[in-house]
């Protein structure tokens, strides 16, 4: 039999163009700004402070990245040592302590499961506030200048908890009775039946979790004052807080007149510290997302 | 049964909320407690800080800005040995960066957290006593101070005082009058236009002109200079009393006033409406205000406001970007009488939750002791960092920056300077203060507890619509009437009777007669 070619309609095609023309000026208008980043990090200060930004590098200079490295010796090194640390301890605790209530929550099985979710949410509401957190973190659980402060006060989510809990309830409950049947334990079904089947769910809070403790700084500002605990954010973060400072307007003239503002060139060469690892890494987690949800989106 | 085990649930959450806003004995006292009880804690950390010989007690320091291994370095080598030999105490930095450094401090001591001696800006003395965060001074200073009461007199300390309580340590003692009504320019440029002094603002004017036509690579001014412009066209002396910009008290008609109806306020406005008119002043000179110094640092603006030593402050800085750069300062109207409006710009306060307030005195103690201890403190170790050759510091490494900020315990019956500033200004400086007077409310603590809520709202009226005609950014005939409607409306009124009000107090608790 033959078939016959549909003629495309003309209207298809300008619908066509123009979507791949949004798509690409979006695309561009996202990827500019990072150019531009980048391209900065890489010129000349002088020739930034003289001429502007610009997207192709000015008198090309890696002095900026040398300055940061060198200028920070070892310091730089170990606060990335120090957030890669906190990121992976932080992010397995978090992911253990959230799976393991969201399981239990979904487990229909599990008496005042209902009253337990009913606290969690209440926390999401009502906050005792800043003071008071702050009080009991440092007063009561001696978090200060304590690795403990950088993961602790972060490392559960009543937000990730509920997204975790909609995936646990999806998993059919009759699967839980049939291990229970052939004698499996909780702990059993929640390893090899649970959470097998909430992948995505898994990788979903995993990296929001990870992402979390990778870009934190405010628990190193509210608890650590080691410098050698500092986390890479929390570094980064004091050589541009200056900025912020002149900026209020609150600075002494004295001080002011004394405090090294980072030139602009810095400025972008932090930004980039800051996010390199992030965007280098996130191209080879993505294909398991789209993995995770395609698995979930074919329903036949 | 459910509905009666979630009511007992909610309740239990709740009773533990509560029993967790109550405090313990082993916790300190909160900000709410009573002064005597803190009083009375205040004495029993004296009496416990006077530790027996031997017995080296620590004094927590908050201190503004980073740690460097230079400053790590001196405090644990050098300075902590010292103390604990000549004055039985050791001292722990607690720091924290300039960005976060008032919200950390205002947490840490909201949370009872232990900070024995910490820094501020004395214009909010008074907004600390009223948030509790500084404890009275007066005993302490008796019994551990001696050496310090030599070098900062009754005139500095009084400029800590609130409601008759020494509360905290105004520690920068040098020549201050005409502070921030100084106009540090460039000097090389002003050479190179053929100019060769500045007395006015026509004069600045002339000034930013023929630098815009000889160097149209340079960005103008830095700051809209609104204290020295006022100086310049104002009839008597403007001091101003209150929080923020809003009312200034007239040392000649010795009454209170709403800055922004003063014909000086008119005429800084519409001046620096033809310095725009006339494209001598960038937009960011409005947009960017607070960033003045950072600005002028870049080494391609013309002026900024300072005080006395501006230019010593900022030169090693601007020439790094300009190495030819020359800093001068200028006095606007320099026949106008020269006036000392306060006790330097800082103070050294303990808190309630102190452990250590006898320590944190005697460590401030230590510091004034003689002039080598404070050179110490402040340079380390002569002949490590720099040598004194005829009676200045020369330093081994320019760009050595100090271990304690030298603006923060400056004294003048200690200050030292470098080899690289001119015995010019060193007469000048020397002699600064002879002819001022003093300021009639040099020592007036304004406390806004009864108007906050006017306070709030005029200054919200004056951040939107004053600024901008202040710094000439938009037409004054245009838009000032607008404003001044606003500011009415806001209640500007009853501030400035509040502020009047406590002159009168003031003046009449310390026997002016006016």
């Amino acid at each position: 039999m033959n078939r016959r070619k549909t003629k495309p309609f003309s209207a298809d095609f300008w619908v066509k163009a123009f979507a791949y023309f949004l798509i690409a000026f979006l695309a561009i208008a996202c990827l500019y700004p990072l150019i531009m980043v980048l391209s900065v990090s890489f010129s000349d200060n002088t020739a930034v402070t003289k001429y502007g930004y610009s997207a192709i590098p000015q008198d090309f200079s890696t002095d900026t990245y040398l300055y940061l490295f060198v200028h920070s010796g070892t310091r730089i090194l170990r606060s990335y040592a120090v957030t890669i640390c906190i990121t992976i301890i932080g992010t397995i605790l978090s992911m253990i302590i959230t799976s393991m209530i969201s399981f239990a929550l979904s487990i229909r099985a599990l008496k005042y499961r209902n009253q337990i979710a009913y606290i969690c949410n209440f926390t999401i509401i009502f906050s005792a506030g800043l003071i008071p957190w702050y009080y009991v973190c440092t007063n009561w659980y001696h978090l200060t200048d304590s690795y403990a402060g950088l993961i602790l006060p972060t490392v559960f989510s009543v937000w990730s908890m509920f997204l975790m809990r909609t995936y646990f309830d999806a998993v059919p409950q009759s699967l839980y009775e049939s291990a229970k049947i052939d004698g499996a334990s909780y702990m059993k079904i929640y390893v090899s039946i649970a959470i097998p089947l909430c992948k995505t769910a898994m990788l979903t809070v995993g990296l929001m979790y990870a992402l979390g403790y990778w870009n934190d700084w405010w628990n190193a500002l509210m608890f650590i004052n080691d410098r050698d605990k500092f986390p890479l954010q929390y570094f980064l973060y004091n050589i541009l807080s200056n900025v912020n400072a002149i900026s209020s307007g609150r600075v002494p003239s004295g001080a002011a007149a004394n405090i090294k503002l980072p030139s602009e060139t810095v400025k972008m060469a932090v930004t980039m510290i800051t996010i390199g690892p992030i965007i280098f890494l996130y191209p080879f987690i993505q294909k398991y997302f789209v993995d995770g949800i395609m698995t979930g989106a074919v329903k036949e | 049964m459910k509905k009666k085990l979630s009511l007992l649930l909610a309740a239990t959450m709740l009773v533990s909320c509560l029993a967790g806003c109550g405090g313990t004995t082993e916790t300190a006292n909160t900000s709410s407690s009573s002064s005597e009880s803190t009083a009375t804690t205040a004495s029993d950390s004296t009496e416990a800080a006077a530790t027996p010989s031997g017995e080296v007690s620590t004094v927590v320091i908050l201190y503004p800005g980073e740690e460097t291994d230079a400053m790590a370095n001196f405090i644990n080598n050098q300075l902590n040995p010292r103390l604990a030999e000549e004055a039985g105490i050791q001292v722990e930095m607690l720091y924290k960066g300039w960005d976060q450094y008032w919200d950390q401090k205002g947490v840490m001591l909201a949370a009872n957290q232990r900070i024995d001696l910490y820094w501020d800006g004395l214009p909010d003395l008074s907004s600390m006593v009223n948030a509790s965060q500084c404890q009275p001074l007066d005993d302490l200073i008796k019994e551990n101070c001696p050496d310090m009461l030599k070098v900062i007199p009754e005139s500095q300390l009084a400029g800590g005082v609130v409601n008759g309580v020494q509360y905290g340590i105004p520690s920068a003692y040098a020549p201050s009058s005409c502070m921030f009504q100084l106009v540090c320019l460039r000097q090389d440029i002003l050479d190179a236009v053929g100019m060769t002094d500045v007395k006015t603002a026509d004069d600045l004017k002339e000034y930013a002109t023929k630098a815009k036509e000889q160097f149209p690579e340079l960005k103008g001014p830095a700051d809209i200079i609104f204290k020295p412009l006022t100086r310049n066209f104002a009839d008597e002396q403007y001091t101003w009393c209150a929080y923020g910009d809003s009312v200034v008290y007239g040392e000649e008609t010795k009454k209170a006033y709403d800055y922004f109806e003063t014909d000086a306020f008119k005429e800084v406005a519409k001046f620096n409406q033809s310095m725009y008119e006339a494209g001598l002043y960038n937009d960011e000179l409005t947009t960017n205000y607070n960033e003045r110094d950072s600005r002028m640092q870049q080494g391609t603006y013309l002026w900024v406001e300072g005080s006395l030593g501006k230019e010593n402050e900022i030169i090693t800085s601007v020439r790094g970007n300009a190495p030819d750069a020359v800093l001068k300062s200028y006095l606007l109207n320099p026949t106008a009488d020269k006036y000392i409006t306060a006790c330097g710009g800082e103070v050294l306060c303990v808190p309630y939750s102190a452990e250590n307030p006898a320590g944190a005195m005697k460590f401030l103690n230590w510091i004034y002791k003689n002039q080598e201890n404070y050179l110490f403190a402040l340079y380390g170790p002569e002949g490590e960092n720099y040598d004194v050759v005829d009676g200045r510091i020369q330093l081994k490494d320019p760009a050595f920056e100090g271990y304690f900020y030298e603006w923060m315990f400056r004294n003048a019956n200690y200050t030292m300077f470098t080899t690289d500033i001119s015995d010019d200004f060193i007469k000048t400086y020397e002699s600064w203060d002879d002819n001022a007077k003093t300021s009639d409310v040099i020592a007036f603590h304004f406390d806004n507890s009864n108007v906050l809520e006017i306070e709030t709202d005029c200054n919200e009226v004056i951040k939107q619509e004053f600024t901008p005609i202040e710094c000439g950014y938009v037409d004054f005939d245009t838009n000032y009437p607008v404003a001044l409607e606003h500011l009415k409306a806001a209640g500007i009124d009853e501030y400035v009777a509040e502020v009047q009000r406590q002159l009168d107090e003031f003046f009449a608790a310390n026997g002016y007669n006016h």
